[in-house]
């Protein structure tokens, strides 16, 4: 949270009357569960396909552009692919820490 | 294709056919069996949200617990997520979750449509989100929000491979995030009606039917979880933008 994005002040007030209303037992936050496992290894493959994807789409509209064929569609289809791993790893950090 | 094998093909229930033929100017807008259960599906979340406003009391009736208990989880994705400041746009988060989870579930009701089954149903709310996120970040942060592309700690010879590298995986979000909830329901679905199609072989069919009961429950769980995990998505998506690095 940055110093530069304060919520709306309608939205403090509601904030501030809520934490005095609840109940001291109450303002712990309630721990969430992790999304699990499963979520996690199905939303890996498709980032995986979705940056290989669009790098791959990305190329061959740059060399039907440039009239480089085929040398931007495989320069993006590996970019694409480094993408793809870059996003599994993005992700992967959100989710353990 | 024969009639006869059409009807009994896993991928009639993706048929897109249109209910009320319409046309505006060259444009083909009719009111089709898809717009009828997205209507559907607003006006199930309508009756439930009113529902649970309508008589506000200490101790909540159903449609008060259920609509409170949905409202809470959304916002605790977004507080846990994307931070305080971003309870801002909390409305369109807890609207899309809503819908995605409404499609979803209502999906599984036979002889129903699964609206989100169709990529360009969730490409489009992909598309919407992903220009929202972007102008969103331009706004607040101007043009140093491309900063965005640079991760932190780059060294200075492998930039421009990173900035590119950056981008296309930018533009893969949403992508991935449309493809995603669209494969999980349309892969669902069709394993359901072929499985489905195996129970008549006689005595042996008793398996696929008894595998059916259990994918049954299972999809239901999917159905959530794709609801979950697209919220979850926009609420990371919209913290890039908000909190810069």
């Amino acid at each position: 949270m940055t110093k530069s994005d304060e919520p709306l002040p309608s939205l403090d007030g509601l904030q501030r009357k809520i934490d005095q209303t609840r109940p001291e037992s109450d303002k712990t936050p309630p721990s969430d569960t992790p999304p699990g496992a499963l979520g996690n290894a199905m939303r890996l493959g498709t980032d995986l396909l979705a940056g290989v994807g669009v790098g791959g789409v990305l190329g061959y509209f740059l060399d039907r552009w440039l009239g480089t064929s085929p040398v931007c569609f495989i320069v993006f289809f590996f970019l694409g692919f480094a993408a793809g791993v870059r996003n599994i790893l993005r992700n992967s950090d959100k989710i353990d820490g | 294709m024969s009639e006869a094998v059409h009807e009994h093909s896993p991928l009639t229930q993706f048929e897109v056919y249109p209910l009320l033929p319409l046309k505006f100017g060259a444009w083909d807008v009719s009111f089709t069996n898809a717009s009828l259960w997205m209507m559907i599906v607003v006006a199930a979340i309508t009756l439930l949200m009113f529902q649970g406003v309508r008589r506000r009391q200490l101790v909540p009736n159903r449609w008060q617990s259920t609509s409170e208990m949905l409202l809470e989880f959304v916002s605790g994705i977004v507080r846990e997520n994307a931070g305080h400041a971003a309870m801002q746009y909390f409305p369109l988060i807890f609207t899309i979750f809503m819908f995605v989870l409404f499609c979803n579930v209502l999906g599984m009701i036979p002889l129903s449509f699964t609206v989100t089954s169709h990529i360009i149903v969730t490409f489009a709310m992909a598309a919407i989100i992903f220009l929202g996120v972007t102008l969103i970040g331009f706004i607040k942060h101007g043009t140093h929000f491309l900063s965005l592309f640079l991760p932190a700690g780059t060294p200075w010879w492998m930039m421009p491979l990173m900035i590119v590298i950056e981008m296309v995986s930018y533009m893969a979000r949403p992508v991935s995030l449309s493809i995603r909830l669209a494969a999980n329901m349309l892969a669902g679905h069709l394993l359901l009606k072929i499985v489905a199609g195996f129970v008549m072989i006689g005595l042996l069919g008793i398996f696929p039917f008894a595998f059916l009961l259990i994918f049954t429950g299972f999809e239901i769980f999917i159905a959530c979880l794709q609801a979950y995990i697209f919220t979850l998505l926009t609420c990371i998506y919209l913290n890039d933008a908000l909190n810069l690095h």
